[in-house]
């Protein structure tokens, strides 16, 4: 090759290069860059377009970003939503649809969220949210569309940050292609405050249950006293009366229990006798009342057994009528 | 005797050849001839008293209807109307005879056959003292009602004059020597007993409670009895209650006190007919004993009749009356008998045979009119 073909290979290697840098030129210019800027409105909330293409190559001119609309818009969605609590600290998981409308382009359009906790998306389908568990991705990758880009996004909301009553979450929507600047929108995600009713109810209940508590303890502590002095009232009536209670066992109750023929309905005859011997009047509640039932069965065992408990200084007698009754 | 009574003999006379009606008198009023003077006894009169000595004829129409629950010490009625049995053991304490039942069940017929026995086995006229239990609140003022109701046996003859005065002297004494609220019966009631002994001796001394008063604890009267036992040497106490006559028993057994327990109950159907069949077989002339039914001229659905429980609900099927009771329509309905039958003869111009036979039964229909008389 002489030195026309080396003249001839530069000039073609220099029209190649400049054939690349205008093509590269052109492509950025389509796609344009939206800077972030949040809007609080219920209308639609389009971002803008920032371009920024660089300039690679010598000799080019980079191509400053053209004033056009934003690549994407993210609409039919609320600017803030409400969770209502089911139970207590459980809240429902929201979910959200939006749309993604642009125009057509080529490669796939990116959406995910910020702010918004784990919030999981995939596309809705008949317009409404699937299923959350067949929902799991946190970026949502879109194919390019034919004509129109137009998806509906179903977004689950991440419940977790919303523990407490009153809680918010202040997150963006963030949609984007391959080289772009994302498209921002923003969301606001908040906790109702606590039922009125329950408020009501947990204030009433954090003064009635320990006002309750108080009383049951105030109740036990005076039944305990009470009891208490009973059986030490029983006591001093024991011993005041014992020569009366002897008697009542050596000749009463071994009569009853050893008549021949045998006396009838013998309860209720040792509650008679108990009663007109004034044996009665100093028993604590609890131990006449068992007497009184044992009595009503004409159970003389059971009878003798709760005589022995309530009159220990009287026990060996009354074992001395049991042994001789059973036999 | 009444000419009512004696219309019962002319009419029984003319019925004689009625194996229905072949009785000597009438069952329930019958006339007997005692030291040759006729006297007429009347069921439902009274108590049996062959204590008293005029009515020592009574002891015939007694009729066992008691349970004698102790019959060791005091058992069952002979033909005669004497106790087969009547043992007061040896030693110092008394016999204590305990009598349950309620009014109308013979308690005092058999009360006054114990005094009499009493009487007849010791061979001495028993000093005898009734006392209806009310006792009060204070003992030692029981314990002087006592005292003083017993005093007032001592008012004749002259000899006891002194024995009443010696009497009012310990009661006086007792009174000053007691201290606080200690009543101290013991010592009144066996320096009365030495107050006796010691004028009269070997005379039964008895004391007769009645203590069929509800309000009156078992637990006072038996107290009392055991006072007066110092002094007595037979206590008869009349209760209402089995149970508590059960009781009292045994528990004044435990004490060492002789004690038995005579129950009074109330007759059913089959005792009934039994003495009624007693009755009738003691008052039918000889030539109908063996021919005549049993109960002639009862019929036997007359005396269910009398034992038929009440319309009703709840009705035990083994009814019992008192004894008064149904002594008293089982004479009632012979009575009427008597009259229907006396206004028959009559209409028939004195001919028996003219009477319709089934006029000579005591129906069903007829019981069931004496009832509701």
């Amino acid at each position: 090759m002489g030195v026309l073909g080396e003249i001839r290979a530069t000039l073609q290697v220099l029209l190649i290069f400049g054939a690349v840098v205008f093509a590269t030129s052109c492509f950025s210019q389509s796609q344009g860059a939206s800077t972030t800027k949040t809007a609080e409105s219920s209308a639609a909330t389009t971002g803008s377009l920032a371009a920024e293409t660089g300039s690679h190559g010598s000799g080019a001119t980079p191509v400053p970003p053209a004033a056009s609309a934003p690549p994407f818009f993210v609409t039919s969605y609320p600017s803030a939503l409400r969770v209502s609590p089911r139970w207590l600290n459980d809240v429902e998981i929201p979910c959200v649809t939006f749309l993604v409308i642009g125009p057509s382009r080529s490669g796939s359009v990116r959406v995910t969220t910020s702010g918004l906790g784990r919030a999981r998306l995939a596309e809705a389908v008949n317009d409404k949210c699937p299923l959350p568990s067949a929902v799991d991705k946190e970026v949502l990758t879109l194919p390019p569309a034919v004509g129109l880009f137009e998806r509906r996004i179903a977004m689950w909301i991440d419940p977790g940050p919303l523990s407490e009553p009153g809680a918010a979450m202040d997150g963006r929507i963030l949609v984007w292609q391959e080289m772009t600047t994302p498209v921002v929108s923003s969301l606001r995600v908040e906790r109702a405050p606590t039922a009125t009713w329950f408020t009501a109810v947990s204030w009433f209940l954090g003064i009635a249950i320990p006002a309750g508590i108080t009383y049951g303890f105030g109740r036990l502590l005076a039944n305990v006293t009470a009891r208490s002095k009973a059986k030490e009232d029983f006591r001093t009536f024991r011993e005041e009366r014992s020569e009366t209670i002897g008697q009542f066992i050596r000749e009463d109750l071994f009569a009853i229990l050893n008549a021949k023929p045998p006396v009838e309905r013998p309860g209720m005859v040792i509650l008679q006798a108990l009663h007109e011997k004034k044996l009665l009047s100093k028993m604590p509640q609890r131990e006449f009342d068992q007497l009184k039932d044992a009595c009503l069965v004409q159970d003389t065992r059971k009878i003798l057994a709760l005589l022995t408990k309530m009159l220990p200084e009287q026990s060996a007698l009354i074992d001395k009528l049991r042994t001789a009754k059973s036999k | 005797m009444n000419q009512a009574t004696n219309s019962y003999e002319i009419l029984l006379a003319a019925l004689t050849g009625r194996q229905e009606f072949g009785l000597r008198t009438n069952p329930f009023t019958p006339t007997v001839v005692e030291n040759d003077n006729p006297t007429r006894f009347e069921y439902g009169g009274g108590p049996l008293n062959p204590f008293a000595e005029e009515n020592r004829y009574h002891l015939r129409y007694y009729f066992d209807v008691y349970d004698w629950m102790d019959p060791h010490a005091v058992d069952g009625l002979n033909g005669d109307g004497r106790l087969r049995v009547f043992e007061r053991g040896s030693g110092q304490k008394p016999m204590i005879v305990l009598i349950s039942g309620f009014q109308g069940t013979g308690r005092t017929s058999l009360k006054n056959l114990l005094l009499f026995e009493i009487a007849t086995r010791s061979a001495k006229e028993p000093i005898v003292t009734e006392i209806k239990i009310s006792l009060t609140t204070d003992r030692a003022q029981d314990a002087q009602n006592l005292a003083s109701t017993f005093v007032k046996n001592f008012t004749t003859p002259t000899n006891m004059g002194n024995v009443r005065n010696a009497l009012q002297e310990s009661i006086k004494n007792w009174r000053e020597s007691r201290l606080g609220s200690d009543p101290n019966m013991e010592f009144l009631f066996q320096s009365m007993r030495n107050d006796v002994e010691a004028a009269i001796p070997d005379r039964p001394i008895v004391f007769c409670f009645d203590a069929t008063n509800h309000a009156t604890s078992p637990d006072a009267w038996r107290q009392i009895c055991k006072a007066v036992a110092l002094l007595a040497d037979f206590v008869i106490l009349f209760v209402s209650d089995r149970n508590q006559a059960n009781l009292s028993k045994t528990i004044l057994a435990q004490s060492n006190y002789q004690a038995a327990w005579i129950d009074a109950p109330a007759v059913d159907h089959g005792k009934m007919g039994r003495f009624l069949a007693k009755r009738l077989r003691e008052e039918r002339i000889a030539a109908h004993q063996h021919a005549a039914a049993e109960l002639a001229p009862f019929h036997p659905d007359a005396l269910k009749v009398l034992f038929s429980a009440t319309q009703g609900a709840g009705q035990p099927e083994n009814v019992t009356l008192a004894i008064s009771f149904a002594l008293a329509n089982l004479k009632r309905a012979f009575n009427n008998k008597c009259n229907e039958l006396a206004a028959a003869l009559q209409a028939a111009g004195g001919d028996v045979e003219k009477i319709d036979p089934q006029c000579f039964w005591i129906s069903e229909a007829d019981m069931r009119d004496a009832m509701k008389a």
